[in-house]
């Protein structure tokens, strides 16, 4: 009776979404603007090209992830980087805990993983300072609410909502026609924590395994503050985004870019070890401008162990978020369909493969099976046969009491 | 306080009604076979027409779906919805019928669907048979709802029954039952061998004048067109829908999401969240009705579930196989 009722908390939880108008609005805008540049994406052969090139890297990666690990590791301890493997949620907090013990403030830039684990939540309960730099990491921060989509975390709200939000954390008035004001407000309350920061906790969208080099694609400049401006640089991220080499954690940036429906990406960047120089006599001394020190946090949380399993597929994934913004449920249920971190589309069966395995097969149930996501997913997975694979669990937890 | 049905009380009667009637809905053989009164089928040399039953079901689901949605958008006083709910859903088409009112004009045009098939085939110059209450449930929504045993259950018995009436190939009318057999068959029936084909791969609408050239009738009305997503993303047959089409001299204007980037109509979903089917449902039928006054689908599944009056806006739907 247990595992009944949580499917219909589930069901309460999406009827309840298609109630709010507010989120849909949201979502509604940001789906409809996602579409008007998929045939922008679709007709460019460098990126059709690109997408096929990463297909194979992400394939073969996600083959040998082990390996790439140990390489990975060595690479990072080469360049003078720490470099943890952290098995569990729990693990990686404590390890964190370990990294900003005696540090007070710190900023963060986007990172699903860190949302996985709870990081900001956990930090915050050791009685650290914590702000989000990305925007809309720093409007769901204030909201206190989860992410809503894998690039865009705060899909759901819409300007008159963010308006509103600001008017009550910064004590004036926001037209909801002005973005520029709200994100000039954002930018002035948020520079000030970046420059007194200890701690920059960044994430990343791929590392090379050959040079132990991270990359980052963005478009706030964020990111490359939160990583240079503190002495301090943690990168919160997760083990199947190492590849083989540096051009292939650039080409899976770039494609992850084009894919979440942007033009260019305003920044990339390839952080390969803390900043110094040798100008003065070639004796290196750091750090120059950037971080002092520099730390990478890899986190498994149930993905090597689903490597090789019938979800396994799901490690290809670049979170680029093309699948959700072009799914028919996600238009109207929004982040209710969906787990703690990771909704809908390939979110669920990210949710499985982060603990939640039961909460996936409830939401399981509320994929169309339409492809819609399989058409557009850059790296070609077939997410609706995973998510089949999702509910045929969750059919088959029940089948007994079927006969 | 909302009252919903749990997984448990949808799957049960579907199961039941299959073991009881050979189809989930537990529709009677008349019923299922009423289309072909009066038509006469010379065998086809092992080449069935298959109607995989979604058609002459669709009418049900759909006064289903649209009762349990009205039922679980509550609030409710008492359980006693609840167990109304619970009891329709459990003693299948005959209390549906009686409770939630099958539109029997829908029933009778989707008779009309199925005969219109099977003279486009004739017109084609592909002789077919039927098997009639022979004629097995593919076991589709076993498979969309995560039942693989009952799936491979039914689906098995479905062949013995093919390879009886010595089928050698199905001509299928809907895009669920084509990727079942296509796709899933071969995968959970040992030595499944059946050629299959969807008739928009087969047939030839359009009537030649004396000339010989096609020509339909150029229709007046602008309809917008749907692609079902099987049919188009897993079939790849929206090219074939729309030479169907124009063929026909139907006009039809694409929707901002068509073809391989379609939209769902949300009918895969109606029997889990018939409220989730319907949200999705009228933001379709919003796209659609931006560029026609009409829509048309090739799919029982999209036709019952945009066709549906309680939800969003006022836009007739066709299927195909009313106007080609």
């Amino acid at each position: 009776m247990t595992l009944e009722s949580s499917f219909k908390k589930v069901k309460e939880r999406v009827y309840g979404a298609l109630e709010n108008t507010e989120m849909q609005t949201g979502i509604n805008r940001g789906m409809d603007s996602f579409q008007s540049k998929i045939p922008r994406i679709r007709s460019k052969n460098d990126v059709q090209q690109l997408r096929s090139r990463v297909r194979e890297i992400k394939s073969y990666s996600s083959r040998n992830l082990n390996e790439l690990l140990n390489q990975v590791r060595e690479a990072f301890q080469n360049n003078g980087v720490a470099v943890y493997l952290e098995k569990t949620k729990s693990d990686a907090l404590s390890r964190f805990e370990k990294l900003t013990e005696g540090d007070r403030l710190i900023v963060k830039s986007k990172s699903l993983v860190s949302e996985e684990i709870g990081l900001r939540g956990f930090l915050t309960s050791k009685g650290k300072e914590v702000w989000e730099t990305d925007l809309g990491e720093f409007i769901i921060q204030l909201r206190g609410e989860r992410p809503s989509q894998m690039v865009a975390p705060s899909l759901h709200v819409p300007r008159e909502a963010v308006a509103r939000l600001f008017e009550r954390k910064f004590g004036r008035r926001f037209q909801s026609d002005d973005l520029q004001s709200m994100v000039n407000a954002a930018r002035e309350f948020l520079r000030e924590k970046l420059e007194r920061a200890d701690v920059g906790i960044t994430g990343a969208n791929a590392i090379s395994a050959n040079e132990g080099t991270v990359v980052t694609v963005e478009n706030e400049g964020n990111v490359r503050l939160t990583m240079t401006l503190p002495k301090k640089h943690i990168v919160c991220t997760s083990v199947e985004k190492v590849v083989p080499t540096t051009i292939d954690a650039v080409s899976v940036a770039l494609t992850q870019s084009y894919f979440a429906g942007y033009d260019k990406p305003t920044y990339i960047s390839l952080t390969s070890t803390p900043s110094g120089t040798g100008d003065i006599e070639k004796v290196i001394v750091r750090p120059a401008q950037g971080s002092k020190e520099m730390s990478v946090v890899l986190v498994d949380n149930g993905r090597l162990e689903a490597s090789g399993g019938e979800l396994s597929d799901a490690l290809r994934c670049i979170k680029c978020g093309a699948c959700q913004m072009v799914c028919p449920t996600y238009s109207v249920a929004g982040p209710a369909w969906g787990g703690p971190t990771y909704t809908s589309a390939i979110g669920l069966v990210w949710t499985a493969i982060t603990g939640e395995p039961e909460e996936s097969e409830y939401l399981s149930y509320f994929c169309l099976g339409c492809d819609a996501c399989n058409e557009i997913c850059p790296v070609e997975i077939d997410i609706s046969r995973l998510i089949s694979r999702l509910r045929a669990k969750g059919t088959g937890n029940i089948v007994s009491d079927l006969k | 306080m909302v009252s919903l049905l749990d997984r448990l009380d949808i799957f049960k009667s579907l199961v039941d009604y299959q073991h009881k009637f050979g189809n989930p809905l537990g529709l009677s053989p008349k019923e299922l076979t009423s289309w072909s009164k009066g038509l006469h089928f010379d065998g086809g040399n092992g080449t069935f027409i298959f109607t995989g039953s979604l058609y002459q079901m669709a009418p049900w689901m759909s006064a289903y779906s649209s009762q349990i949605a009205r039922l679980e958008s509550g609030p409710l006083p008492s359980g006693a919805l609840l167990k109304a709910a619970r009891r329709m859903g459990s003693v299948g088409a005959g209390m549906i019928s009686t409770i939630a009112g099958v539109d029997r004009q829908f029933s009778s045009r989707c008779s009309s669907i199925i005969k219109r098939a099977s003279e486009l085939l004739i017109q084609a110059s592909i002789p077919h048979g039927y098997m009639g209450e022979a004629e097995p449930y593919s076991g589709v929504i076993f498979m969309e709802l995560g039942m693989e045993e009952m799936f491979s259950s039914v689906a098995n018995n479905a062949y013995s029954v093919f390879r009886d009436r010595g089928v050698k190939r199905l001509i299928t009318l809907d895009p669920h039952s084509t990727v079942a057999l296509r796709e899933w068959y071969p995968e959970f029936v040992p030595g499944f061998d059946i050629q299959v084909d969807h008739y928009l791969e087969v047939v030839k609408p359009g009537r030649p004048d004396s000339s010989g050239t096609i020509k339909g009738a150029t229709t007046e009305r602008s309809y917008a067109i749907h692609d079902p997503c099987l049919l188009s993303r897993r079939l790849g047959l929206d090219e074939k829908l729309r030479e169907g089409l124009q063929r026909a001299g139907i006009e039809y204007r694409e929707p901002v999401r068509c073809r391989r980037g379609t939209f769902c109509c949300g009918g895969p979903i109606e029997s889990v969240a018939p409220r989730v089917a319907g949200a999705i449902a009228e933001k379709r039928k919003k796209q659609l009705h931006d560029v026609g006054d009409r829509a048309l689908v090739a799919c029982p599944v999209c036709l019952a579930n945009l066709g549906r009056d309680s939800v969003g806006e006022d836009l007739p739907v066709s299927d195909v196989l009313e106007v080609l």
